[in-house]
């Protein structure tokens, strides 16, 4: 059997080529690394079992898919647990479970997040952009696979008045208001990126004041992740619609993110990178992203809705085939995410346990 | 809605005991099984909820065809006349009521209290239920016009008129989710009175059970319980607390049980979302029973009903639509610690039989504060005037006034 440290150089390899399908690389290092985490993944290996699978498959469609939330009861890792050098955590109160993503190293994690983060946010830009972001600081939050990411992206093409403007839970009002005063002015490119409940923030805040914006032509803004038991709920397109109003930005310059802590890689909207293109989610060559339904479990068609799988490469000390809670559509050459079963509305009037747990 | 003025001032002035009479009369038509407002409703919610038109049938005869113009006169007694030195309780002059969900139940009552108190009430019909409401309304007409006339139904989607009406109303009602209800408690003046009725979730506690009769018949009434309204309102149990040494053969005969009502009152719509949560579940059960086999999942041909016999006490998330969780026990103290971590979120406990003639299990069941704690098939359907969210339910509709003198 091949080693861990010969699939990760193959999977860091890819990641750092342009990016180029190439559906039989796909399936070598996808069941290359599917046999080393059923061999060194006990749980996982208890579950391909108890589905009949064996290790000797010739697919990556055979791989048994994992749902995130076994990442909250089992330690999901093929390394021993001394060789732990990162975990990251789901949000959530101390009351409830988190999920957890271990890693034995950060090599190839940061490689994925870099290539599709620069993709989608700065497929234009040369150089370094100033980076405003929504979000705790790396330091503040070192569970945090978000503020991670961030401050992975900082480091590598912030330019040196980029700065965090969320301390201590607290948005800093006069620190975003002076980041979007620089916005306004400056000659280089601008990103505002954070979660999608921080945006909500940051526009009551400017509601409050009431103050408008007018950033220049090189801003883009990103957004990620839902608003449940953060603050009032609101749909992506009134979002949308408030950031460009009060920022002075156009939504095509407005990119959401899709991703996941138990997640080596995220998927970014095409808008910025095929600008005039009907918005999708971008998938990088080393993911491959199933639509399947939710009662049959058989593959879904162009368009039809089902249940979102991701088989990601660049998980290689955990699970590489996740199931997630949410809903989507495959569409040419991406996916749209249509909803998220946690964040859904209910018809009825019993509350969420996990709501319940939240609220203690 | 055409705005009549005097027909206000006539509502709020009519006397008590009238008004009390002809509402009473109403809830009297109303529980007629056979009568025109069981028929519409019968008729409409299908369509406009995406429940089974056997499952509303069900429904509403077990929730109201114990009911009759008498339990409203009790209710008023008890909470209003009893405690008071004044004969004639008032209400404010306005009421506005946020409903939500899907089941016609809590809209009906609803809208009923505050004409017992002679307000006037504005209704924002759930989005899930467009409905229920304006049925309300159209059969009170036809027993009582002056009450008719002081209801007004807001456009489901209309969010300026819902802002002015809330604006002028002096007692808001809400119901639905957590984060609604804080959102309106922070936009209304102190000195607005808001009735909250958030969401809630119920459970069933079973004891350990030898006779095999025993055993089908706790698992038909769960069943019950659990069918109805697809397991979407705050009575339907969403977890189950079963005594060690009955969980396996509880988990068998409920599956049966379960299939079986799926055959007579069939599982309603589910939105991509709730299949999609629904897989998820049946997922996270099946990955944890690969690793232990005392954890079982037990799931019908489409996903109609699942049953997860859980092997610890952890509580996890459900999807409801007809998912439930059996969650082991060994003794008191244990079920004790398990109801702990729910007690400020209970609407309901169903208890078996053979906890029934328990004292001590019915007062550690006490301890977690549900509004109700009643035998299990029962949960659907609570008395007249229960304590929802645990509270009265016109006293807090009322204004009240100590005489003194």
């Amino acid at each position: 059997m091949i080693s861990r440290k010969e699939i990760d150089r193959e999977v860091l390899k890819w990641i750092s080529e342009p990016w180029e399908e190439d559906s039989e690389r796909f399936n070598d290092l996808a069941l290359k690394i599917f046999r080393h985490q059923v061999t060194h993944c006990a749980p996982y290996k208890s579950f391909c079992q108890s589905r009949g699978i064996s290790s000797e498959i010739d697919t990556w469609r055979d791989i048994p898919v994992v749902p995130t939330t076994a990442f909250k009861e089992f330690s999901l890792r093929a390394f021993p647990k001394n060789y732990i050098c990162k975990t990251f955590r789901t949000s959530g109160t101390s009351q409830s479970t988190k999920g957890e993503l271990h890693l034995d190293t950060l090599q190839l994690y940061e490689k994925s997040l870099r290539s599709s983060f620069e993709r989608g946010l700065l497929p234009d830009v040369e150089g370094s952009a100033s980076m405003f972001l929504l979000a705790p600081s790396a330091e503040e939050v070192p569970d945090s696979s978000l503020s991670h990411m961030f401050s992975v992206m900082l480091r590598e093409r912030g330019l040196p008045n980029s700065r965090w403007l969320i301390k201590e839970g607290e948005l800093m009002r006069d620190s975003c208001l002076e980041a979007l005063n620089e916005a306004q002015n400056c000659s280089h490119p601008v990103l505002f990126a954070g979660a999608a409940f921080a945006w909500v923030h940051l526009l009551e805040f400017l509601r409050s004041c009431p103050m408008n914006f007018k950033l220049s032509e090189k801003a883009r803004c990103m957004e990620t992740g839902g608003f449940k038991g953060k603050v009032r709920e609101v749909n992506r397109r009134t979002l949308y619609a408030e950031i460009s109003s009060r920022l002075g930005i156009s939504t095509n310059m407005i990119v959401n993110q899709y991703g996941m802590t138990e997640l080596g890689s995220q998927f970014y909207d095409s808008n910025i990178f095929s600008p005039g293109y009907p918005r999708k989610k971008m998938i990088p060559p080393w993911v491959r992203v199933q639509i399947t339904d939710p009662i049959t479990g058989t593959e879904c068609r162009l368009s039809e809705l089902g249940i979102i799988s991701i088989f990601d490469l660049a998980n290689t000390g955990s699970i590489l085939a996740i199931q997630t809670s949410d809903v989507g559509k495959r569409t040419e050459g991406g996916f749209e995410v249509i909803g998220r079963s946690e964040f859904s509305d209910s018809r009825g009037c019993s509350i969420a346990i996990d709501e319940m747990l939240e609220s203690q | 809605m055409r705005r009549n003025h005097n027909r206000e001032i006539e509502l709020f002035d009519f006397p008590f005991e009238d008004n009390i009479d002809l509402l009473s009369a109403f809830v009297t038509e109303w529980s007629k099984g056979d009568g025109p407002i069981r028929s519409a409703l019968q008729a409409n919610l299908p369509e406009a909820t995406g429940f089974h038109a056997e499952t509303v049938k069900k429904g509403l005869a077990v929730a109201w065809d114990g009911f009759n113009g008498t339990d409203l006169w009790e209710c008023v007694e008890r909470e209003l006349l009893k405690p008071l030195r004044t004969s004639s309780p008032r209400g404010f002059r306005n009421t506005a009521i946020i409903l939500a969900g899907s089941l016609p139940m809590p809209a009906w009552h609803g809208i009923l209290l505050p004409l017992a108190l002679r307000s006037k009430v504005y209704v924002k019909p759930s989005r899930h239920d467009p409905v229920s409401a304006r049925i309300f309304l159209k059969a009170l007409a036809q027993t009582s016009p002056i009450h008719a006339e002081a209801v007004e139904i807001a456009p489901t989607d209309d969010r300026k008129s819902l802002e002015k009406e809330i604006g002028k109303s002096e007692c808001v009602v809400v119901y639905g989710a957590n984060a609604t209800i804080e959102l309106i408690r922070c936009q209304l003046p102190a000195n607005k009175r808001l009735v909250s009725y958030g969401h809630r979730i119920s459970c069933g506690v079973v004891g350990k059970i030898k006779a095999a009769q025993e055993l089908q018949e706790a698992a038909t009434s769960l069943a019950l319980d659990i069918a109805l309204w697809d397991q979407l309102g705050c009575l339907s149990p969403v977890e189950v607390f079963v005594q060690n040494g009955t969980i396996d053969d509880l988990a068998d005969e409920l599956a049966n049980q379960l299939q079986s009502a799926e055959n007579k009152w069939p599982r309603g719509q589910r939105d991509d979302l709730a299949n999609v949560a629904l897989a998820s579940a049946i997922s996270d059960a099946e990955f944890r029973a690969a690793a232990n086999p005392r954890t079982r999942t037990l799931v019908g041909s489409n996903n109609e009903w699942v049953v997860v016999r859980e092997s610890d006490n952890r509580p996890r998330p459900n999807p409801l639509n007809r998912f439930i969780r059996l969650r082991p026990f060994d003794n008191l103290s244990d079920l004790a610690n398990a109801l702990d971590p729910l007690s400020r979120h209970l609407a309901c406990i169903g208890i078996s039989d053979s906890f029934a003639q328990n004292l001590e299990a019915i007062e550690v069941i006490s301890r977690a504060r549900p509004s109700r704690i009643c035998r299990l098939g029962q949960m659907q359907s609570p008395p007249f005037s229960w304590h929802h969210d645990n509270q009265s339910i016109l006293t807090p509709l009322s204004i009240a006034t100590d005489v003194e003198v």
